[in-house]
């Protein structure tokens, strides 16, 4: 039995962390450039002009260096101006097609923002589990399929099985970098208010006429005691890679989707043992209905009841057809909400302590406290190259390594935090070359609600749920990117790598 | 424009310290929603036979530890109930207690009591439905269900008589075999089957006619009586002792098997001691075994067994009975419930590293749900052992089980166990309150127990 529980450490090195003095080349260029006027006035022997240039000039440079609430103040007004002009030139608001009658083909996806870029083509059926639907992103050139994972849950395992649950993961995303062919993986797990109808579905089928009233009081009695506050989880995996890795392989495998299938079958069975070894208990390969389903229940969760119904009608996962499976109607969404199907959501971007965190502590974010609200969480795992990981952590051990000499040359002593960054960026390259690589991550959180809820209110709460643990950045003037990454298992939200990932 | 999220870098040696696949996924919502996981805030449904089809365990039986008052029989009859409304109907085995009494009285149901001051007889040797579906059946059914009906019998009175300390031989066995088959009538020829009691098998051996002893090939009658004095004095005090009029007379009342529920009442056997309900048990699982057996209505039936320890307790003949029903559990769409007290139980039905512990210890294996309520330490401590749990398991079971009644760990098969409180509705605490009987109620009138006396 351990005795102490292991805290995780390391997870929160930002992947832009500047070079000097927390600044990216970039900043300290433009820092660079401003300072340069100061400095020719005051070797002019201009100081007047200097103090008012140094003035002007220091503004400026504390708008590109100084983050406010995750982005400095020039990004800021970047995504500002991207948002207004959304706004103005209409491509915030959303309309189905299907709504407005102008549907051609059922089959087409219609669906808003980030997920238009997205195709949806069906690969050839894989094994006995039947078409797997990949997912095409034009934009990145990315192909990904997403499965369903049904999971055992980690609630009753002990310390050391939870550390052993930890380095499996640990190591599916090192194979992951091993392979050529995927790159990124990311598990999604939302919540969903269960509001009993898939079990309204079964009981309709397999009432009798004659069970006894005694039967039936009850269980009217605990429809209502039990239906109305219970949850479900859903958990997501979606697996992808780039258009550069599979054209090769894809090609000698007959080319085209099915060519870009079978490469990318042979990986996803690979991995179904490794998933499996996560706890998961079940690995099930959505088909472009199925996927068309959760991407539908996602926009908007009331539609779960009926499609709920309709799949017992059937006997079968009839799922929905691409065309409706985009909200309705979307408006523009406003700074900090996005509001769909008659549902609002507010995504935040999940920021990593610096002391490390524990087993499970995600937990919090999924915790629902209120009948009817959603929550979801996502986490997007892209492991770099074994070439690429050595190169990260020799440049951070160079980085923290430079500061720290320069200043004990200088006769300064280097604070907890400097010696922290520096031992943790020699333990990493020590785990580099043991055979560990690098990840980048990203997580996103979200609540879902009513729109007609107070969403300020359950903002708050899930902000409130998780404090002490993480912190929350709200993803203003980008929440329906932000929903996509945190509510949809499309795999999309991971920033691409400058050079890429290989 | 892309979602700007904080984009992180760290080694894959710790990176799995964000670990996002916390809550179990749930079980489908399927047959009867008991209450609520706790930890994925679930509603947490049970339907044995559905869970084996969609291969989430491989067999259909539960089974059951708790200490007293913990809610093992409110967990039951929740279960029964609401199962009910799907049309699946229950047999209590043997209800020693006389705890699910109530609900029978409340489904409109009158359980049949054996026991002090009821005239209700069971023939443990009962045809049941057998007599009745003889003469449509085809020589060679007949053949198939006689050798299945005998060898149950002979199973029966083998265990009988080795819950009284005396271990049959297989001569005993084949002696009982030919007296049985002789007594029905079978041999022969005719093509009616005669209803035969425990007496006339007693009878029979201590009667021997020639025909019988030369036929199991003893040199005489006296050889064929001395050696099988044991056996024969064994079922004499099933006709003389404490079960006297009990299981020795033909059956006097008929089941309604299309009722609900239908139980066998024992509560009234207490009194003549432990061994009695045991052996009664016994005579209770072979009877209702031939009875659901030969129900062809194709439905999904629960069998309860109460108190099993007591019956494993008689010995090793007796364990195999409860053995080979369970393996039969899914052929015969039966969903059989075993309610105990502690693994111990089943433990210590006979000599460390005998075959009757042997079996016992294989009997939870047989069950794929073990739903675990409140336990003293030093029983979860048994549990944990036998069961494999993990020490999160084991502190649930000594301590979140036992601050509220109805709480359970749930493990099916190998999964990760399940914190479920079972939620009861108001009607159905009202009619499970086994504490009732603790409390006095002068202005009742007793009109419920004299109703429910079979006449």
């Amino acid at each position: 039995m351990s005795t102490a529980t292991r805290i995780y450490k390391g997870l929160s090195r930002r992947e832009r962390a500047g070079w000097i003095i927390g600044l990216t080349p970039v900043q300290a260029f433009v820092c660079v450039g401003l300072a340069v006027p100061v400095i020719l006035a005051l070797a002019a022997g201009r100081f007047g002009q200097a103090l008012v240039l140094g003035g002007f000039c220091g503004t400026a440079a504390a708008l590109v260096v100084v983050p406010v609430r995750g982005r400095p103040a020039l990004r800021w007004l970047g995504h500002l101006l991207l948002y207004r002009v959304g706004i103005a030139l209409g491509w915030s608001r959303w309309q189905s097609r299907a709504v407005t009658g102008q549907t051609a083909d059922l089959d087409e996806p219609d669906l808003p923002g980030v997920l238009a870029r997205l195709r949806f083509p069906d690969g050839p059926p894989l094994r006995d589990v039947g078409r797997v639907c990949l997912i095409h992103d034009t934009g990145e050139g990315r192909w990904g399929a997403t499965a369903r994972l049904t999971h055992a849950g980690v609630g009753m395992l002990s310390d050391v099985q939870c550390e052993r649950l930890a380095n499996r993961l640990g190591n599916l995303l090192l194979s992951i970098g091993h392979r050529e062919v995927i790159g990124r993986m990311s598990l999604l797990v939302r919540t969903i208010p269960d509001d009993g109808a898939d079990y309204q579905a079964w009981r309709a089928d397999h009432d009798v006429p004659d069970a006894p009233t005694l039967a039936r009081q009850a269980t009217a009695e605990l429809d209502r005691l039990v239906g109305a506050v219970s949850v479900r989880h859903e958990v997501f995996v979606t697996l992808s890679g780039t258009e550069d890795a599979l054209r090769r392989p894809a090609a000698a495998a007959g080319g085209g989707v099915a060519g870009r299938a079978a490469v990318l079958y042979r990986v996803l069975d690979g991995l179904e043992d490794k998933l499996k070894s996560l706890g998961a208990t079940g690995v099930k390969w959505l088909s472009g209905t199925e996927l068309a389903v959760a991407i539908r229940t996602g926009f908007n969760p009331a539609t779960a009841a009926g499609l709920a119904a309709r799949r017992h009608r059937a006997g079968n996962e009839e799922g929905v057809r691409w065309a409706t499976a985009g909200p309705v109607h979307a408006p523009a969404p406003s700074a900090r909400a996005y509001y769909h199907d008659g549902f609002a959501t507010v995504s935040y971007s999940v920021l990593m302590p610096e002391a490390g965190t524990v087993f499970g502590s995600l937990g919090g974010l999924l915790a629902v406290k209120t009948a009817g609200e959603r929550r979801s969480v996502a986490i997007h795992y892209e492991t770099l190259s074994q070439h690429r990981s050595r190169k990260a952590v020799r440049r951070l051990r160079f980085r923290t390594g430079v500061v720290r000499d320069w200043k004990s040359s200088k006769g300064f002593n280097s604070g907890a935090a400097e010696a922290r960054e520096a031992g943790g960026a020699r333990a990493q390259e020590h785990a580099v070359a043991a055979g560990h690589g690098i990840v980048r991550f990203a997580v996103a959180a979200a609540v879902t609600i009513p729109e007609t809820w107070n969403v300020e209110d359950h903002a708050a709460k899930l902000e409130n749920d998780i404090a002490g643990r993480f912190q929350l950045l709200r993803m203003e003037l980008a929440q329906d990117a932000g929903f996509v990454a945190a509510v949809l298992p499309v795999g999309v939200g991971l920033p691409r790598l400058r050079g890429g990932a290989s | 424009m892309a979602a700007p999220l904080q984009v992180y870098q760290a080694g894959t040696h710790e990176i799995g310290g964000l670990f996002p696949l916390l809550a179990a996924s749930p079980l489908p919502a399927v047959g009867a929603r008991m209450g609520y996981d706790v930890h994925s805030g679930g509603a947490f449904y049970l339907h044995p036979v559905e869970f084996v089809l969609r291969s989430i365990c491989t067999n259909p039986n539960m089974v059951l530890f708790g200490e007293p008052g913990r809610g093992k029989s409110s967990t039951v009859v929740a279960f029964l109930l609401r199962m009910m409304l799907t049309g699946v109907r229950t047999l209590i085995s043997g209800d020693v207690k006389g705890e699910y009494t109530p609900l029978l009285h409340a489904l409109g149901v009158t359980p049949i009591m054996l026991g002090r001051g009821s005239s209700a007889r069971l023939n443990a040797l009962d045809l049941g439905p057998l007599a009745a579906r003889w003469d449509v059946w085809s020589t060679e059914r007949q053949r198939d269900e006689l050798d299945g009906v005998l060898g149950r019998w002979v199973q029966l009175l083998v265990a009988l008589a080795e819950a009284q300390g005396y271990r049959p031989t297989v001569t005993d066995e084949a002696a009982l075999s030919a007296v049985l088959r002789q007594l029905l009538g079978v041999r022969d020829g005719y093509t009616q089957l005669t209803p035969i009691t425990i007496p006339d098998v007693h009878r029979m051996l201590s009667d021997p006619d020639e025909q019988l002893w030369q036929s199991l090939r003893f040199a005489g009658r006296r050889q064929f009586l001395d050696h099988l004095r044991s056996i024969t004095d064994a079922l004499a005090n099933l006709i003389s002792g404490p079960l006297a009029g009990l299981f020795d007379a033909p059956t006097n009342f008929t089941v309604d098997w299309n009722a609900p529920i239908q139980s066998l009442d024992l509560s009234r056997l207490r009194t003549r001691g432990d061994q009695a309900v045991a052996v009664a048990l016994t005579c209770l699982g072979s009877w209702s075994s031939l009875a659901t057996d030969l129900q062809e209505d194709g439905e999904l039936r629960i069998v309860v067994r109460d108190e099993i320890w007591r019956q494993l307790r008689l010995g090793l003949r007796a364990v195999q009975a409860v053995d080979s029903e369970l393996r039969l559990s899914r052929a015969e769409r039966k969903i059989q419930i075993l309610v105990s007290h502690k693994p111990g139980d089943f433990l210590s039905v006979g000599a460390t590293g005998s075959q009757e512990v042997a079996i016992a210890r294989d009997l939870l294996a047989l069950c794929s749900i073990r739903v675990l309520l409140g336990q003293s330490t030093r029983v979860a401590s048994e549990l944990a052992d036998v069961l494999a749990l993990s020490d999160k398991e084991h502190d649930a079971t000594t301590g979140w089980a036992n601050d509220r009644q109805g709480r359970a760990l749930w493990k099916i098969e190998n999964r990760t166990g399940l914190k479920v409180q079972t939620v009861l509705s108001r009607i159905e605490r009202e009619i499970f309150d086994t504490n009732s009987q603790l409390v006095s109620k002068p202005n009742r009138l007793p009109s419920n127990d004299v109703a429910a006396m079979p006449s």
